[in-house]
């Protein structure tokens, strides 16, 4: 170990799989499945700054400051070319009360404390490795104002009618475990969904409360549950180097079961569902 | 009398995890009423999907009723149709129908059926069936004819309502340990769609293919999520230690599926008490219910 303080284990975890995640985590269908940008106790009438953490190509936080314009929004995100993204569509929209800002993997939060009346955080599991939740969570307790909100929302995959779908699944999950990346001791899960109201309990935030929502995969459940799906299917075959990689499936079989799962999705009786998690907690005066 | 059934002669693709609990029978009971009212909160108080209309329902089946929680409620509030609460089991139907006769639900029958034979009704009998705890009842191979009996006694445009629990992620250790045990014993019961028991789901998802393998119409679902943890909410963790992770039912499913023994998982399943207990713990799960119509032209 480096005893070198700056050197320490990374804050963040830049892969291409964790840039992924964050754009499938950011998809408005998910914001769709929450119900709402916020849970309904932060009310952001009274509030002046709102702080996303990994925001990604920036849809959250585009979304709030269209809904709030007078509210100041950050997103901050590791990747370049996402901090890029998320520019162009605020600048294209239009929405002027946006900042988006890249930061670095090694890097603490760089804003003062006490400085934001909302942290909101989506996916937080899929970009820091399992060691440093506390460190991060403590970092965003940070920048909240006294009686300011943290939010987190993450996700937890379910089952679905498609068996190619959930071997895929498992084998994502069993990529995870095998990158040390799940908080589950034993189960295929990547844990972090049902452990974050215990995570801001523990934190020493008040008010902690957390909603389960059913992110539907049925192709006539939603609207929007077909454009989700387009896009699904495409970030799924981003992941095949990492498990690849891994030696969990070999290329062909991969494919055939990707291929499989395409044409599962896509039937009339399809069902199948994830979990998104959404907790809360306020600084404590 | 059939007395207790021998749930050790059985094979396991027939074991009614009902029957497993130290011969407490109402203990089981209050059990599955308990579940009842917690699967009506997390659907608003509604029986069925609101796409089931019942404009034209006449005679209803709730199949595999366990002590009736369903179709006492639903004979209530629809006095005028005609209310069939069948079950496999001998000791179920008995306490049923006692707790019915308190509740005097003239609109009511109890009926015992043998799981090996066809049901005693003729064809295109009901215009709804209901059936709640299927996935975790009947082997994935035992569906097809399953669906087959149910449809064969359902009426051409009659809807059929399958309503399931799936467990999701918990968060404290000893649990997580225990939903990974009973995902294992779920497949060698042959009640799962993981095969290798990956995790703990029975099948519930399939619900809509089953209906479309036999060109049901109208095939739809809904879900609902539902909470089991949180510091405010005793109804959902009272669900986890007395259904989910009930200790007879896992160390007689353990060693019959040789997945562990009860010296093994005792101290297991003691910390999972303890860890329900605890303020910071969380766990969630899916209610999934699916419905559709038999075709009217077969």
């Amino acid at each position: 170990m480096d005893h070198n303080g700056n050197n320490s284990p990374e804050y963040w975890q830049e892969t291409a799989a964790s840039e992924v995640a964050r754009v499938f985590f950011g998809h408005p269908y998910m914001m769709e499945a929450l119900g709402s940008l916020l849970p309904s106790m932060i009310d952001l009438r009274k509030a002046q700054k709102v702080l996303d953490v990994g925001c990604g190509n920036g849809e959250w936080a585009r979304r709030v400051a269209k809904a709030y314009p007078h509210l100041h929004v950050i997103g901050i995100d590791t990747s370049l070319h996402l901090i890029q993204e998320a520019v162009s569509r605020a600048t294209s929209e239009k929405v002027d009360s946006l900042s988006f800002y890249q930061f670095g993997t090694a890097q603490a939060l760089d804003f003062p404390s006490e400085s934001f009346d909302v942290v909101h955080v989506h996916s937080l599991a899929s970009f820091i490795s399992t060691v440093m939740w506390s460190r991060i969570l403590d970092e965003m307790i940070r920048l909240l104002k006294i009686g300011g909100w943290l939010n987190i929302v993450d996700y937890e995959h379910g089952t679905t009618s498609s068996a190619a779908f959930n071997k895929l699944a498992a084998m994502g999950m069993a990529g995870v475990r095998a990158l040390g990346g799940s908080l589950a001791p034993s189960s295929p899960t990547r844990g972090a969904a049902a452990r974050l109201y215990g995570f801001l309990v523990d934190a020493g935030l008040i008010d902690v409360s957390y909603t389960v929502h059913a992110l539907d995969y049925g192709i006539n459940s939603h609207p929007g549950t077909r454009a989700f799906l387009d896009d699904f299917v495409v970030d799924m075959q981003n992941f095949k180097p990492f498990i690849l990689q891994l030696g969990l499936l070999d290329g062909e079989t991969f494919d055939a079961l990707l291929a499989q799962t395409k044409s599962d999705f896509y039937l009339p009786d399809s069902c199948g569902y994830a979990y998104l998690i959404s907790a809360v907690g306020r600084k404590e005066p | 009398m059939q007395g207790t059934p021998e749930k050790d002669d059985l094979p396991l693709e027939y074991i009614d995890m009902r029957d497993i609990g130290d011969g407490r029978m109402s203990a089981i009971m209050s059990a599955l009423q308990f579940q009842h009212k917690l699967f009506l909160r997390e659907m608003k108080g509604a029986l069925l999907p609101e796409a089931i209309s019942l404009d034209h329902v006449q005679v209803v089946m709730d199949f595999i009723c366990g002590p009736g929680s369903w179709c006492m409620d639903f004979s209530k509030q629809h006095p005028e149709k005609r209310i069939y609460g069948v079950d496999i089991n001998h000791a179920i139907i008995e306490y049923a129908r006692e707790d019915a006769s308190h509740a005097s639900a003239s609109n009511l029958e109890f009926l015992e059926v043998d799981r090996r034979r066809p049901l005693p009704f003729a064809e295109n009998t009901f215009d709804l069936i209901h059936l709640q705890n299927g996935t975790s009842f009947f082997t994935m191979e035992q569906w097809p004819e399953v669906m087959a009996e149910v449809t064969r006694v359902l009426k051409p445009g009659g809807w059929l309502n399958l309503v399931d629990f799936e467990m999701g992620p918990a968060s404290q250790p000893a649990i997580d340990r225990v939903l990974t045990f009973l995902g294992q014993i779920l497949a060698r019961m042959h009640r799962s769609n993981e095969p290798e028991g990956q995790a703990p789901f029975t099948g519930s998802t399939l619900g809509p293919h089953r209906m479309s393998e036999l060109f049901f119409t109208d095939i739809g679902y809904r879900l609902y999520p539902v909470d089991l943890g949180g510091w405010n909410n005793p109804v959902g963790r009272a669900y986890l230690a007395w259904s989910v992770v009930r200790p007879e039912m896992i160390f007689y499913l353990a060693e019959r599926t040789g997945i562990g023994t009860k010296e093994t998982l005792q101290p297991l399943l003691r910390e999972v008490q303890r860890e329900l207990r605890q303020i910071d713990f969380c766990g969630f799960g899916m209610l999934l219910s699916s419905f559709g119509r038999k075709p009217l032209n077969r």
